[in-house]
């Protein structure tokens, strides 16, 4: 009787390790400012919370997320209590997390299950992928991130590897700004979903509504579906199907322009439309941007057209209206700064100082895009470091000195250009136009996400006609 | 020209000139190098001295293309360009769909 209880426990006990065999990581809510209590990632934590609560027994979980937010540390302790818990999304436990996560995989049996889910800052693309930010420091900027507080998701590749290899199911999900960038690490085995393409910002808008739709025998591309046609905000989901990258290869490069706008998040410029108006703003530019709408037109005229042969609704007039009148506003802008005939950007301009007899040459562009005076900060830094030698003291301070006389020569371009000052002062009306606005863009991406997701239906018709069908590991992936 | 994506084989002992592909970036205490493949296994720190943070100052934290000279044999990712020929801003490309990351050998020559 004893002997066949033993076996029972023993059953039992490896029936819950085989079964706990999947994996749930989760992690970020990095970058945010130090004096608050919580995060604005906060909400994906109660959705997960939940989906934690009713998987105990089939996902072991893991997670690191933020560090120093006491309202969030609370929501983490009172939904992930018995998890792993990693306080701090550090680099260190960032490494920490992958490297165990990449162990357990090892031994992992085929078919099995790997949740990675980030919800973070996140920066434009960089390496492979792009970066998202981690605790420490708040954000200091929207596109670039700040160098001391990220961490590159280039290392996801590894697990995306490990599960083609071991046949293991891995599905991440970015939810950070530029998330698209991370598609790159999607492959048979591997789905990846995000909150936004490569170019653009999102919120966390996303991440929180797929991570309430995260429910039992769902699967993640119907799930992307429901959270994609809740969200209200700014973003453009997307997924790394086959009809996903389809899709998005076709209208998103065309869309990008016209879901860029000037805003500001905690004081940091949002200011995409800018960079995008001041390196556009050429004649044969122009002609390109034109084509590039007209190519845009046909394919959302397409969609129009299949769809009224199969009598669903989409009505693209709506969006394509938008796009007209913001292509308007932004035609308007690069007239004005055609018009302006600035001097060629490759003009070169010799910087020179005491230290520095032969100098160096800059182009306008370059003198232009660079922020002298961040130099000048950092050797100021540098010298106060009281362990300096007087010689290594002189060598920093003759570089202050020369970042300042380009400083100089930089201001002297905006007297000796006037262009360049109308320009900037074109750049800067974009600041209170409500016509370039977060607005204007919000709502092109909301009615972006329809032809979107029309356009992914037909692609799937097509695949599913075509000689090849190839695995869906989205659909696949079931929860 | 020949590709020195699979530099960690034996690129660490060969010199010349590359196109290498990254970034310029200051480290926390001060310090100016121009990173290619940051973040992966792969990934090399040049460390520039003086007159090449000057030259690469405009490219800060930007994807960047630089043609440069290459005389002394890597120490681990660490390693220094002996001269920066050209430099020129280029779309990132994170889904690695062009040759546009990494090392890139132009031409080989004799280490120092």
């Amino acid at each position: 009787m004893i002997k066949i209880g033993l076996i029972l426990i023993n059953l039992s006990l490896s029936f819950c390790l085989a079964a706990q065999d999947n994996q749930l990581v989760i992690m970020g809510g990095g970058g945010e400012p130090v004096n608050a209590s919580t995060t604005q990632f906060d909400e994906s934590l109660k959705g997960l919370g939940e989906f934690y609560k009713n998987n105990k027994n089939k996902y072991q979980t893991s997670i690191s997320f933020n560090g120093g937010h006491s309202q969030t540390e609370e929501l983490i302790t009172k939904n992930f209590g018995e998890s792993n818990v990693m306080y701090g999304f550090t680099p260190l436990n960032f490494k920490i997390l992958l490297d165990e996560t990449l162990e357990k995989m090892k031994s992992m049996p085929p078919g099995k299950k790997v949740i990675v889910f980030i919800n973070s800052h996140g920066t434009e693309s960089k390496g492979n992928t792009h970066q998202v930010s981690t605790t420490g420091a708040a954000l200091v900027s929207m596109n670039t991130g700040g160098e001391e507080a990220l961490v590159s998701l280039d290392r996801l590749s590894e697990l995306s590897e490990l599960a083609q290899k071991n046949n293991l199911k891995l599905f991440i999900l970015d939810g950070s700004c530029h998330a698209g960038a991370t598609l790159s690490v999607a492959n048979s085995h591997t789905c990846v979903v995000t909150a936004s393409g490569p170019n653009h910002y999102a919120t966390s808008v996303f991440a929180d509504n797929f991570s309430k739709l995260m429910k039992t025998g769902k699967n993640v591309e119907e799930i992307f579906f429901e959270a994609r046609k809740s969200i209200e905000a700014l973003g453009f989901p997307m997924i790394s199907t086959e009809a996903g990258i389809m899709a998005k290869d076709d209208i998103y490069p065309l869309l990008t322009p016209y879901m860029f706008y000037h805003d500001e998040y905690r004081g940091l410029p949002l200011d995409k439309i800018d960079t995008y108006l001041k390196s556009n703003a050429r004649r044969s530019l122009v002609c390109e941007k034109n084509k590039d709408f007209e190519k845009l037109e046909e394919i959302l005229l397409l969609i129009q057209d299949v769809d009224k042969v199969s009598l669903s609704n989409t009505d693209v007039k709506v969006l394509l209206k938008k796009l007209r009148d913001y292509k308007k506003t932004q035609d308007e802008y690069l007239e004005e700064l055609v018009a302006l005939e600035l001097p060629a950007l490759e003009t070169k301009e010799l910087i020179a100082t005491e230290t520095y007899p032969n100098g160096n040459y800059y182009t306008h562009k370059e003198l232009l895009n660079t922020d002298y005076l961040y130099f000048v900060r950092q050797k100021e830094n540098q010298l106060q470091n009281k362990d300096l030698s007087p010689k290594e003291a002189a060598k920093i301070e003759s570089m202050r000195v020369f970042f300042l006389q380009a400083q100089k020569v930089k201001e002297g371009l905006f007297e000796k250009y006037p262009q360049y000052k109308q320009q900037e002062a074109i750049i800067a009306r974009l600041k209170n136009d409500e016509k370039v606005s977060e607005q204007i863009a919000s709502d092109i991406m909301k009615e972006a996400q329809s032809a979107f997701l029309k356009l992914y239906s037909l692609k799937e018709k097509e695949l599913e006609n075509g000689p090849n069908k190839r695995p869906n590991p989205c659909k696949d992936f079931v929860l | 020209m020949s590709t020195a994506q699979a530099w960690a084989l034996d690129f660490s002992s060969i010199c010349g000139e590359y196109d290498i592909y990254g970034s310029m970036v200051m480290k926390a205490n001060g310090e100016a190098s121009f990173v290619a493949n940051a973040g992966t296994l792969s990934e090399v720190d040049f460390k520039l001295n003086n007159k090449q943070e000057i030259r690469l100052a405009p490219y800060l934290n930007r994807s960047t293309k630089i043609r440069a000279r290459v005389t002394k044999k890597m120490n681990g990712k660490f390693g220094e360009l002996a001269e920066i020929k050209k430099t020129e801003y280029v779309v990132p490309d994170p889904a690695g769909l062009t040759q546009n990351h990494g090392l890139h050998l132009i031409k080989s020559g004799k280490c120092k």
